[in-house]
């Protein structure tokens, strides 16, 4: 089953003020998450190959089935954050579902972090979900998927 | 042991994907308007931003009278998100 993913791209208005024609691309998938109810709404997930573990914002999990694999938040290291300003969260199962307007992923039992806010937005990683799927990406074209 | 069983996943809403497809076509008047907060976009116009993405959405369904809507966090510049796996005082 191919799951079609979004490329989007846009120019760095500030790159550009420099005079350099710089592409920040980001690639989509739309995703739900598994609720005592069903599924979720839809919401925007960005495929980050850089990230071990999917990040959840508070919002988006706080009405989901969620079983803690740990109790106490933890600091959540990025590029050049420190101990004060990392974001946190703690590590959970969920269960995710990616989805283009033709299909639906199988249901995709992870492990992630549920953050303690909403500071960042929805970062799907490897575990889940490029172990379990093959990534395919043509930037050049605009085009990438995942084959479940 | 028993196979887990889940529900049907609904299928998209065409106005929710179109919705996604306008505010990333307009990313760049969205960053800057509402550089690193939440945006809700109905219908191809902004409904609601903040940091807060609870607030955000419940504006945004309010306004659509339907649950998927359009929410993207638009950043402002570039943003790299990374992480290790365990945190200094995971243990």
């Amino acid at each position: 089953m191919i799951i079609r993913l979004s490329v989007r791209t846009r120019i760095d208005l500030e790159a550009i003020a420099t005079g350099l024609a710089l592409l920040l691309i980001r690639i989509t998938a739309s995703v739900r998450i598994l609720t005592p109810s069903g599924w979720s709404n839809s919401r925007v997930g960005i495929l980050d190959t850089g990230n071990p573990v999917t990040l959840i914002p508070r919002r988006v999990w706080s009405g989901a089935s969620v079983d803690f694999v740990r109790q106490i938040s933890q600091p959540i290291h990025g590029l050049g954050s420190t101990e004060t300003n990392a974001i946190r969260g703690r590590l959970g199962r969920v269960t995710l579902s990616l989805e283009d307007e033709e299909a639906s992923s199988p249901p995709i039992d992870t492990v992630a972090y549920l953050l303690d806010d909403d500071r960042a937005p929805l970062l799907l990683g490897c575990e889940g979900i490029l172990t379990c799927a093959t990534l395919t990406t043509n930037l050049r074209a605009g085009q990438a998927f995942l084959e479940f | 042991m028993a196979e887990k069983k889940y529900p049907p996943v609904p299928p998209l809403d065409p106005r929710y994907v179109r919705d996604v497809d306008w505010a990333y076509a307009n990313y760049n008047s969205l960053a800057a308007a509402h550089p690193n907060q939440w945006v809700a976009v109905v219908d191809e116009r902004v409904v609601a931003a903040g940091a807060d993405l609870g607030e955000v959405e419940t504006e945004a369904t309010r306004v659509a009278g339907r649950q998927d809507v359009a929410v993207i966090f638009v950043e402002r510049g570039i943003h790299v998100y990374d992480h290790s796996a365990f945190g200094p005082d995971s243990h």
